[in-house]
This record gives C-alpha cells, sequence and structure tokens, in this order.
C-alpha cells in the first residue's frame, strides 16, 4: 500500500491530530513524532487521561500541545476532550489514533482524504482491509466478529473494523460526538450505530495497526466481560432510542 | 404483631425521623433528600398502629404473616432506592466528566496565554545596542513635538 503525505491546509480546512494517552510515556514521544512527518503543520494534541507517569511532559517536550485530565475519566472522555478542544479551536477535520503505537501515522492521510474528498462524515481505518500483522487473541477476535455482524445487519453495511480507534472525522461528526451520546469508557460499535442512525455517514480505509509492544490493553482482566455486556446493552438501547435527529 | 413488636417499630420509626431532622438541621443532609426519610418512618408507624392495613398489605402481596410483608416491603424500598441513587450517580458522573473536561481544556488555554504574554512582553524590551536617547526632563528641555503641539 503507498502511504503519502496530504497538505492538510488546503483551502480554509485544518485538521487536528488526537492521541488519547494514559500512561503511554515509553510510546507517546515516537508517535507524536512520526504524525508530525506525516501531518508537518498540523496540531497534534495528546490528551492526557490523568497518567500517573512523565506522559504529558514528554509529549509537551516533543512539540505536542497537552490537555490533561486532573482524573482518570476513560478512553471515551479523553477522546472527547479532543472533540471539544476541535470545536472550540475551529477544526475542520480530526484524525484520532492510540498513543501506544498501535496505529500506523502513515496511513492517516488516507483516512483524511476520506472526510475531505470522498463525502464520507466519518471514516474508520481498518486492519481487516489493510495489511496488519497485528492478530489479537482468540477472544478478542470473538468478540470482534459479534460486532462486526452486529453493526453489519443494523447499517445495512460491511464495517469490518467497528471497534477500530484510527479514524479521521469531520467537523458535524465530531460535534456530535461532544454531545451526551458518547461513552466515557469505551466507545466502539455503540456509537458507529448511533452516528449511522443519526444520519452520518461512514466508510472504512485501509489501515496497518501493529501489535501492542508494552502488552497493555485496556481489554485486560475481567474488563473483557464487562466491555462485552455493556457493548450489547448499549447497542441495545441505541437501538431503542429515536434516529438522533441532531446529525443533519 | 405482638405489641411488643408494635411498640418498637413506633420507636424506630420516631428515632428515625428525629435523627432526620437533627441532620438536615445540621445541614448534613439535603431537605430534598430528607423528605423520603421522613415518608419511611410515616409508613412504619402507620403499619405499626394499624393492624388492618398490615394484614391487608399481607393478603394483597400473598405474605404468609405481617412480619413477612414488613421485611418484603422494606426489601423493595431499598431496592427502588438502590436504583433511584444509581440515577442520580450516573448523572453526577456526567456532570464531573464534563467539568473536568472543561477544566483540563481552559488550563491548557491558560497556559498558552501566559507563554505568548511572556513572549510578547520579552520582545518589547529594546534589543541591546539601539540608539536609546534619554527623555526631556520636566524642567528643562521639552520633546519638540510635544512642545509644538501646545503652541
Amino acid at each position: 500500500m503507498q502511504l503519502s503525505s496530504l497538505d492538510v491546509t488546503t483551502g480554509n480546512s485544518e485538521v487536528l491530530i488526537v492521541l488519547p494517552a494514559f500512561n503511554e510515556a515509553d510510546s507517546v514521544a515516537q508517535v507524536v513524532r512520526s504524525a508530525r512527518s506525516v501531518f508537518p503543520t498540523a496540531e497534534i494534541l495528546v490528551v492526557d487521561d490523568g497518567s500517573t507517569d512523565s506522559t504529558a511532559e514528554i509529549a509537551k517536550g516533543v512539540g505536542a500541545t497537552v490537555i490533561s485530565h486532573p482524573f482518570n475519566l476513560g478512553y471515551g472522555a479523553a477522546l472527547q476532550t479532543g472533540y471539544k478542544y476541535a470545536v472550540r479551536k475551529g477544526y475542520d477535520y480530526l484524525i484520532q489514533m492510540d498513543a501506544d503505537g498501535q496505529h500506523e501515522p502513515g496511513c492517516a492521510p488516507n483516512l483524511l482524504r476520506a472526510v475531505q474528498a470522498d463525502g464520507l462524515d466519518v471514516a474508520i481505518g481498518s486492519r481487516f482491509l489493510g495489511e496488519s500483522p497485528f492478530r489479537a487473541e482468540v477472544g478478542r477476535r470473538l468478540g470482534m466478529a459479534l460486532f462486526r455482524a452486529i453493526v453489519s445487519v443494523v447499517t445495512g453495511q460491511k464495517i469490518s473494523d467497528p471497534t477500530s480507534g484510527f479514524q479521521a472525522l469531520g467537523k458535524k461528526a465530531f460535534k456530535y460526538c461532544t454531545t451526551g451520546i458518547f461513552p466515557m469508557d469505551y466507545p466502539d460499535a455503540d456509537v458507529v450505530i448511533t452516528l449511522h442512525r443519526a444520519g452520518f455517514r461512514i466508510g472504512e480505509v485501509p489501515v496497518i495497526m501493529y501489535a501492542n509492544e508494552n502488552g497493555k490493553s485496556m481489554h485486560q482482566g475481567l474488563r473483557p466481560i464487562y466491555y462485552l455486556l455493556k457493548m450489547m446493552l448499549s447497542i441495545f438501547v441505541t437501538l431503542l432510542r429515536g434516529r438522533g435527529a441532531e446529525g443533519q | 404483631m405482638l405489641e411488643r413488636q408494635r411498640i418498637f417499630a413506633i420507636f424506630v420509626a420516631l428515632v428515625l425521623m428525629l435523627l432526620i431532622v437533627e441532620l438536615v438541621r445540621r445541614r448534613k443532609l439535603r431537605e430534598e433528600y430528607a423528605w423520603v426519610w421522613l415518608l419511611v418512618g410515616t409508613v412504619i408507624i402507620s403499619l405499626a398502629i394499624s393492624q388492618t392495613l398490615l394484614v391487608f398489605v399481607t393478603r394483597l402481596v400473598g405474605a404468609v404473616t405481617p412480619t413477612s410483608t414488613a421485611f418484603f416491603l422494606g426489601l423493595i424500598f431499598l431496592l427502588l432506592l438502590s436504583v433511584h441513587y444509581s440515577v442520580k450517580i450516573s448523572h453526577l458522573v456526567d456532570q464531573i466528566k464534563n467539568l473536568a473536561q472543561d477544566v483540563a481544556i481552559l488550563e491548557t488555554e491558560i497556559d498558552d496565554l501566559l507563554k505568548k504574554a511572556k513572549m510578547d512582553a520579552s520582545q518589547d524590551i529594546a534589543p541591546k545596542g539601539a540608539d536609546v536617547r534619554p527623555l526631556a526632563s520636566d524642567t528643562d528641555e521639552r520633546h519638540p513635538s510635544a512642545s509644538e503641539g501646545r503652541r
């Protein structure tokens, strides 16, 4: 797959790169530098979600804008802080990626192109469409397959990686996500369904993802069970709610 | 219900109600949460005094003895109270999350503004080697343009 950079300041459009981070002191500097090499003029925002290590200091040291939560709020809340910042600063586009180095920044321009030029409101980076060396463990793969099936049936379109956090969003979409519809912990398949029902155009772009070198994951211990139950409930109530009118 | 049980129930209800009033008086409990406990005390006293009412409820729920009814009603009440607190907590969590996000964003903006203010202040200081002329004193020479303006 050919990777290319993109002039992200064409016309009046500007893009914000958002990296939610929790105790990612080991990887955040490299991720910021990689993102900067792909988007030399874009603002890179690291949302430090109450880290107990030096994530914030390191990110500032490599030139990122850093917003530090006073305490840990959750991955979803950290993303939402990024959305709120983007709205506040008047950004037109936003790219979100993990600060642990799992997402290949070189794939981000393709995501951005999908929302800038291809008419999408949300472009999801799918590891299954690209040549990702990363393979999750069996339990995680089963969960992903389950939510993939549910999302595909509910939205009527094939979405191969609805749990991917590597995404690009247009202004309307990330502004919508600053409201109460956005979960604090795991914004995944339920958000995809919510956005679809609110009328946003969602598509996928192949991306490359790597295994987490530190072996850390937000899905550890008993959390996968909670995640599964919570996601099923969230999807169920999302279907019970009316179609969101705020989207379009 | 035995007479002793009835008296004890009334005593406990009265103590509860007095405790609630005292907590509100000391501002340790908000009025909006106090009324439900006063209502509980009132219900306990009502059921303790009126054997007929308790027997009616016992038959209604299909219990065997009035004592079972009292325990059952107590459990239902605690269950509903827990749901109520879960709703309240959910709302509070949302409020705290929004506050924390706003505080974090504002802190970053304040830091940016302070940095810019420092940079602006350092740029206002004249660079070394510049031709800096002393200002004229009040009694002697005046700046030509100023004195011309006054004529």
